[in-house]
């Protein structure tokens, strides 16, 4: 049994006669402990399927399950980190790390530590008791990720988590990603326009288009792990990558031919 | 060649000298700032001072700043003022107070609800834009020229002000923060309590100043319009009664406190609200 399915998936937005339908027919299984990357142009309704998997954003038809449960609302199993990581701009760190266990009820004193533990794990120590205005915005996306890991939630949803940092940055943290997954090996479910970060960090890559957008291939990536950097250099990863920068901006015969 | 460099030490360290000099502080002397400040106050009533005493300007209607604070070491010794400010603070403090309790969760519950925004919002704006002041007579005529129509004037004035800035405050909470504490269960008290109040606090507190400093005027105008005691009664008699430096002295008073009250709520603003670049 997949531990995410989406069963012929609707998300729909109004519109000003009717509803505009954007994405529709949105199948996948997503396997337990597997990291299952959504790429697809930017405004194909990608976060918005991310979305719906939490419960935040209500689907027009389909359904999506949970290890066959019907997904409606968010709830403590599933952790998400976002785009901006938005953050409370009054709490300190670890105050918004501890966010999802305050909401569990979890007493103080528990939830402080294991947010401490997760500041740590993130690579933060020490800035526990600062506030989010006085990181950089790939620390800001750490403590995003430390605060969907406190829960200890069996899913992680990202929704292009590294879509606003520098390039340098952001293959640092996706680095910084594996590294964290790879310590217990969530099931996550990360949305990119990144063709690189797609495949450097799946096991498969959804890819969406068309429209209403849905998937239109699934590609196996099959590179070792543990990976690191030098990952990116191989040939597998390049066949990969202008396999997918194919699908994605069309033919690469149009682009000048390498000498 | 060797005398042009033994010839340099000699003249550099004069130099450094003095710019060590001017650059050292003076205790006794304010800071820059506070320099100016104070200068630009001395010069004036300075001018002031000697355009009365020369006759430039008729002293009937300027008066002089010695002539003010003479009046005002009267009014203090002989009791006149406590009396009479005492009253007005009392009225001052009740209605604002009422202000507060009443106006901070109207607000943030019209932010917050969009029904109950839809159904009160075009009365709350159409108060906001009306010069509230102006319903004095009526306020009088309803609650007497006691007390009670001082603290009502205090309230209507303030309440407008804090309630609106608190609805604004809710409302622009970034719809995000909101998401991401619903991505983590929060239920709709959490939302309103670890996200739109915080949120909104330092906007709330912008409208408690707004509103502080609208309620001066307004309980000093309602006792100018009629009454018994309190400040603006005095002000009322002196005037009648062309007895400038009182009056001009009472003015200094009223608004020193005004000044007051808004620095005191501006500190405790930035107190709360720390977490503000």
């Amino acid at each position: 049994m997949a531990h995410i399915t989406f069963d012929q998936v609707q998300i729909s937005y109004p519109g000003k006669d009717e509803p505009f339908v954007a994405v529709d027919g949105f199948d996948a299984e997503i396997e337990e402990g597997e990291f299952v990357t959504i790429v697809g142009a930017s405004g194909c309704g990608k976060s918005s399927v991310l979305l719906a998997a939490d419960g935040l954003l209500p689907i027009s038809g389909g359904e999506i399950r949970l290890q066959d449960k019907k997904i409606t609302k968010p709830g403590p199993d599933r952790g998400v980190v976002f785009q901006d990581a938005s953050l409370m701009p009054w709490r300190t760190i670890l105050a918004n790390v501890a966010f999802g266990l305050e909401m569990q009820g979890v007493d103080k004193a528990t939830r402080l530590e294991k947010a401490r533990h997760f500041v740590e794990l993130v690579g933060l120590a020490g800035r526990e008791d600062n506030h989010p205005h006085q990181l950089s915005g790939g620390m800001r996306q750490r403590v995003g990720i430390a605060r969907a890991l406190a829960m200890d939630p069996a899913v992680l949803l990202m929704d292009e988590p590294f879509g606003a940092l520098d390039a340098q940055t952001r293959e640092l943290m996706a680095s910084e990603l594996l590294r964290i997954w790879d310590l217990d090996r969530k099931t996550v479910l990360f949305v990119t326009h990144g063709i690189d970060e797609a495949v450097f960090l799946a096991d498969r890559v959804l890819v969406m288009g068309g429209s209403p957008s849905r998937v239109v291939e699934v590609m196996e990536i099959d590179l070792p792990r543990p990976r690191d950097a030098a990952v990116r250099a191989s040939e597998a990863f390049g066949k990969y990558r202008t396999h997918l920068a194919d699908l994605l901006f069309g033919a690469t015969t149009t682009a000048p031919v390498a000498p | 060649m060797t005398q042009d460099v033994q010839e340099l030490p000699r003249t550099t360290p004069p130099r450094v000298q003095r710019a060590q000099v001017t650059r050292k502080r003076r205790p006794w002397l304010p800071k820059v700032r506070a320099r100016f400040v104070l200068g630009s106050v001395i010069v004036v009533l300075a001018l002031w001072q000697l355009a009365g005493q020369t006759g430039v300007v008729d002293v009937m209607f300027t008066s002089t700043p010695s002539a003010i604070l003479r009046a005002g070491i009267d009014m203090i010794e002989s009791g006149e003022l406590w009396a009479n400010a005492q009253v007005t603070l009392f009225e001052y403090f009740i209605g604002l107070v009422l202000a507060v309790v009443v106006g901070v969760p109207v607000g943030m519950l019209m932010g917050w609800k969009l029904r109950l925004r839809q159904t009160f919002e075009p009365a709350l704006v159409a108060l906001y834009v009306t010069p509230s002041l102006a319903l004095l007579p009526l306020v009088v005529l309803a609650l007497g020229i006691g007390t009670a129509s001082k603290i009502a004037m205090v309230f209507i004035e303030a309440v407008i002000t804090i309630a609106v800035n608190a609805m604004a405050g809710i409302r622009e909470t970034d719809p995000k923060l909101v998401q991401a504490a619903r991505a983590f269960c929060a239920n709709d008290r959490a939302v309103f309590g670890k996200v739109l109040f915080p949120s909104a606090l330092p906007t709330i507190m912008a409208g408690l100043r707004l509103g502080a400093g609208r309620g001066v005027i307004a309980v000093i105008v309602a006792e100018l319009y009629g009454g018994t005691e309190g400040v603006g009664l005095l002000i009322s008699t002196y005037g009648q009664n062309f007895s400038i430096a009182p009056l001009l002295f009472l003015t200094l008073v009223v608004a020193i406190f005004g000044y007051a009250v808004s620095s005191l709520l501006r500190a405790i603003g930035t107190a709360t609200t720390s977490w503000k670049r």
